[in-house]
C-alpha cells in the first residue's frame, strides 16, 4: 500500500502487483500515515459479484446503491460483469474489483479507474477537475482546455518542443482550487494517456478553450461564454452537496479569470502565438 | 400530465439559470441545460405535475405575451425535455 498526498488530501492506494503505474505516481507519494481517510483498493478477481441493492441506468455503466455503498459497474456482451467500483458516501473506502478474464489491460483499466474515483473524492473538498492541460511557464500558470480529441496533447507536445523550459503540471484532468481569492491548479498521478504531471500548484492566470481552426487566432470570451465553456469541459459531481460548492466556484473562476478562444493549427507556431497572447494579453509583459 | 424526473436541479449562477442532475439516479443525462426566465418558470411549475395548457395559461399570466406565443414556447419546451428524457 501506498500513501500519497495531493496538496492537502492525503491518501492510500492498494494498486495492483507490478502496475507501472507506482513509479509513475512517487512523486505524490509520503511516508506519513497520519490524516489518511481516504484508502484505495483494486482487487483482481476472476468474477464479480454484485452488491444487492437497486439498480439504475439501462446501459453500460450501471449504479446500484444502497444503505453502505454506491456501486458502478460495466458488464460485457454475455452480461457478465468486467469491472465494478464500490464507495461509501464521503469516499473514506473505495474498492476498484477488475475481471481478469474479462479485462486485457488491467494495469491501464487500474489507472483510468482509480482516477475517476479520485477525481469524485477530490471534488467533494472542492476542487474542479478540468479537462485541461495546466502549463507553467517561469513560475505563470495558463490552462489550454478541450474535450478528449481536440488537439490538446498535441498542442502541449508542441509548447513543450519550443519552449523546453515550460512544465507541464497536469496534461489531462488537473485540478483547480480557488484560495484566498486566487485560482490555483495542482497536478496530480491521474493526467491521461501519457501520464505527464507534476506535483506542483500554481496561480492561474488564463484559460484558453482550444479550437481546431486554419489559422492561429485567439479571441476573449464574454463572461458568459466563459462560465459556458467552463461547465462543458469540466467534471462535475454527483452529490448535492459537492454540487452547490461546484457552481459556486465556477462562477467564481469565470468571474476571476480572463477566458479566451484559442483557434489554432496543426503546427508549432500555434505555441508560439499563445505564449505571445499570454505575455501581452494576460500578464501584459511589454518585454 | 408531465412533472420532471427526480434528480435535477435548477439554480442560479450569476444571471444564468442552470440545470444539472445529481445523484445516482441520474445516470442517462450528463449534460446541462441553460435557462432563460420563462424556461425556469416553465422548469419550476414542472416541479409538480402539469399540462401543457396549464405552462401556457402560467406563462401568459407571468410575461407580457399571447397565448398563441406562449403555447408555442412551452411545447418547444416540452419538445427539449423529452429529448433529453428529463420528463416523467
Amino acid at each position: 500500500m501506498k500513501i500519497y498526498q495531493v496538496d492537502q488530501i492525503r491518501f492510500s492506494i492498494k494498486w495492483s502487483l507490478g502496475s507501472p503505474y507506482i513509479d509513475k505516481s512517487n512523486k505524490y507519494e509520503i511516508n506519513d500515515l497520519d490524516d489518511v481517510s481516504h484508502h484505495f483498493k483494486t482487487h483482481i478477481v476472476n468474477e464479480i459479484i454484485l452488491p444487492k441493492g437497486k439498480i439504475y441506468g439501462s446501459k453500460n455503466p450501471y449504479r446500484i446503491k444502497n444503505d453502505q455503498t454506491t456501486s458502478i459497474y460495466s458488464i460485457d456482451k454475455l452480461n457478465e460483469v468486467k469491472l465494478l467500483m464500490s464507495y461509501d458516501d464521503n469516499y473514506h473506502h473505495i474498492n476498484l474489483y477488475l475481471n481478469k478474464q474479462k479485462i486485457k489491460n488491467i494495469y491501464e483499466t487500474e489507472y483510468i479507474f482509480l482516477g475517476i474515483m479520485f477525481l469524485e473524492m477530490m471534488m467533494n473538498y472542492g476542487y474542479l477537475p478540468l479537462h485541461a492541460s495546466a502549463i507553467e511557464i517561469n513560475n505563470d500558470a495558463f490552462l489550454i482546455s478541450a474535450p478528449s480529441k481536440t488537439g490538446k496533447s498535441t498542442q502541449t507536445r508542441y509548447f513543450k518542443e519550443v519552449y523546453p523550459n515550460a512544465c507541464v503540471i497536469n496534461e489531462d484532468k488537473p485540478l483547480l482550487k480557488i484560495e484566498n481569492k486566487q485560482v490555483y491548479v495542482i497536478g496530480s498521478m491521474f493526467s491521461g494517456a501519457h501520464v505527464e504531471n507534476e506535483n506542483k500548484k500554481s496561480i492561474v492566470k488564463g484559460i484558453y478553450f482550444l479550437n481546431q481552426a486554419n489559422d492561429n487566432q485567439i479571441l476573449p470570451l464574454s463572461k458568459e461564454d466563459f462560465f459556458l465553456n467552463l461547465m462543458k469541459n469540466t467534471l462535475r459531481p454527483k452529490e448535492i452537496r459537492a454540487c452547490e460548492m461546484f457552481l459556486h466556484n465556477v462562477d467564481v473562476i469565470s468571474k476571476s479569470l480572463s477566458g479566451y478562444r484559442f483557434e489554432a493549427i496543426n503546427d508549432k507556431i500555434a505555441s508560439t502565438h499563445l505564449l505571445n497572447h499570454f505575455r501581452k494579453e494576460v500578464l501584459h509583459d511589454e518585454n | 400530465m408531465m412533472k420532471i424526473k427526480e434528480g435535477f436541479v435548477l439554480r442560479k449562477v450569476d444571471k444564468k439559470y442552470i440545470v444539472i442532475p445529481v445523484g445516482v439516479e441520474v445516470i442517462e443525462f450528463t449534460g446541462m441545460m441553460t435557462l432563460n426566465e420563462s424556461g425556469k418558470t416553465l422548469f419550476e411549475a414542472l416541479q409538480k405535475e402539469s399540462t401543457a395548457e396549464a405552462l401556457t395559461i402560467k406563462l401568459v399570466e407571468t410575461y407580457d405575451v399571447t397565448y398563441d406565443e406562449a403555447l408555442s414556447d412551452v411545447l418547444d419546451f416540452i419538445k427539449t425535455l423529452k429529448q433529453y428524457d428529463l420528463l416523467v
